[in-house]
């Protein structure tokens, strides 16, 4: 059974209310898990006909169905998937059993997906900004909240981890007036893309091309922010010279949506150069591969578990 | 040379007196490490008890058989002659500095120009220690340094000194071997 996120927007409280508590007795009646998100994170928008249009201009651009509520002094509008207010639980239950219906039957849909760089997006353009004395806060689906701001992130030590350990999912930043929390603990900008990078989804970030070639201009402090094997191999090849991804995915021989991270996660870090030079950057002495050298070579990575 | 006659190998750990390269050796020897320390004399350079004036050595067996050997250097200045030495044929450099003392910046620059001419592939690897003392430079000044330079080198903080943080400084030289091997070795 599927699990489809699903946000309420612009609904009177009582419908809201009304909504919340439907949901959770259509639980396991319905065709589809149901869980409450974040905007940026849902797969289905539950909306009054009377919302924002920006909320709606930004949603119809991403292709994912809205159940629309009306009210009762509403005409019926040319919308495939819509409730009058007030409705009942069956009537709920119908219309999402359609939506997921819809959704089952459309793999190549990518419910969430789309979005899920919108929080690497947002943090990219403000990054240039990230020191000025103002907060931009973005929440996570499990509404864990992260401020970025006067030269740091700040977060709890619990999202801190998660956002290490790759278990993270972020919306985008928006201008808060609200400071962070005593117990929110600082992380350095670059430290924090460097993470939101490597949690992304598994396709290439959007503002990176898939014909350009992209080098590394400067290694990653991984002392601190922690390397798996493969991330240390497609940093030694991305200084080496310039790859396109494809070029990369094939010659380390990684999974795509590893490499797709990794440049992500350089990129926001700052640490990627476009298009760069097809040679070696100025370089340490230039030794000879010694007669021996593979077998030694192949040894050591064996023994420190590099080998492939 | 990067492997010895014996067909072993070596990867030489340097940096100033008090950076941890007898620790760091230590940490990963599969041997008991050989030291050469005698009492420090030289309590301006450092407030340390002793330290190296001969180099460090310890050994790591690798699973077909091939040892490498592990070199730590002296790291005061008078015994640049070791470095020399000791540098010669070394398939991997690991430049350790504090960053908590005076002039860690400059020490870069001094072992980066002494350790250059003996590593090939570009295996040089930078291990800043305390960088989250007061006033200390961050491991990105030591990163911008190697950039000034032209160097695509990698500069990891290096608080730890246990087994796998040691053991991860000598993964990455590793690493950058085998690429530079692979895709594209300087001519």
């Amino acid at each position: 059974m599927q699990t489809l996120k699903i946000c309420d927007v612009g609904l009177q409280p009582d419908t809201s209310h009304a909504f919340h508590s439907m949901l959770k007795i259509v639980a396991g009646r319905s065709k589809a898990i149901w869980q409450l998100a974040e905007v940026e994170h849902a797969d289905v928008l539950f909306a009054s006909s009377e919302g924002d249009g920006t909320t709606f201009a930004a949603w119809g651009a991403s292709g994912k169905p809205v159940v629309l509520v009306i009210d009762d002094r509403s005409s019926w509008p040319p919308a495939p998937f819509v409730l009058r207010h007030p409705f009942r639980v069956m009537q709920l239950l119908s219309v999402l059993d359609d939506v997921a219906e819809l959704l089952a039957a459309s793999p190549g849909r990518a419910r969430g997906d789309p979005s899920r760089w919108s929080g690497a997006e947002s943090l990219r353009s403000l990054m240039p900004q990230s020191g000025n004395a103002a907060w931009n806060i973005a929440r996570t689906p499990l509404g864990e909240e992260v401020w970025l701001g006067h030269g740091f992130v700040r977060a709890t030590a619990r999202t801190i981890a998660r956002l290490r350990a790759g278990e993270f999912e972020l919306a985008a930043f928006h201008p808060t007036a609200t400071n962070p929390p005593a117990d929110a603990l600082p992380i350095a900008t670059c430290d924090f893309a460097w993470y939101v990078g490597l949690s992304g989804p598994a396709r290439l970030a959007p503002w990176l091309a898939v014909d350009a070639a992209y080098r590394l201009r400067r290694w990653p402090d991984f002392g601190r922010l922690g390397a798996s094997t493969g991330m240390l191999e497609l940093c030694a090849m991305s200084t080496v010279r310039a790859w396109t991804p494809a070029g990369l995915v094939e010659a380390s021989r990684q999974p795509p949506a590893d490499v797709h991270r990794f440049l992500a996660a350089s990129s926001l870090a700052g640490l990627l150069v476009a298009n760069g030079s097809e040679q070696v950057p100025p370089s340490l002495a230039r030794g000879r591969v010694q007669s021996g050298w593979d077998r030694f070579l192949g040894g050591l990575r064996r023994h420190l578990g590099l080998a492939a | 040379m990067s492997r010895t006659e014996t067909g072993e190998f070596k990867i030489v750990f340097t940096g100033p007196m008090g950076a941890g390269k007898t620790t760091a050796i230590a940490a990963i020897s599969e041997v008991e490490p050989v030291r050469t320390e005698v009492e420090n004399t030289d309590r301006v350079a450092h407030a340390k008890e002793s330290t190296t004036v001969g180099f460090d050595f310890g050994r790591i067996t690798l699973a077909d058989g091939s040892v490498v050997r592990l070199y730590g250097t002296p790291g005061q200045v008078r015994y640049r002659f070791m470095w020399d030495i000791l540098g010669r044929g070394a398939a991997g450099v690991i430049v350790l500095l504090d960053a908590g003392e005076p002039g860690a910046l400059v020490q870069l620059d001094v072992f980066v120009d002494a350790f250059i001419p003996h590593v090939a592939h570009g295996a040089l690897v930078v291990g800043v220690g305390r960088t989250d003392a007061p006033n200390t430079p961050s491991t990105d000044a030591f990163a911008a340094r190697l950039d000034a330079r032209g160097l695509v080198a990698p500069a990891l903080s290096a608080a730890a000194r246990e087994q796998g943080g040691v053991m991860a400084r000598v993964r990455t030289p590793v690493s950058i071997h085998g690429s530079h091997s692979a895709h594209g070795l300087p001519a």
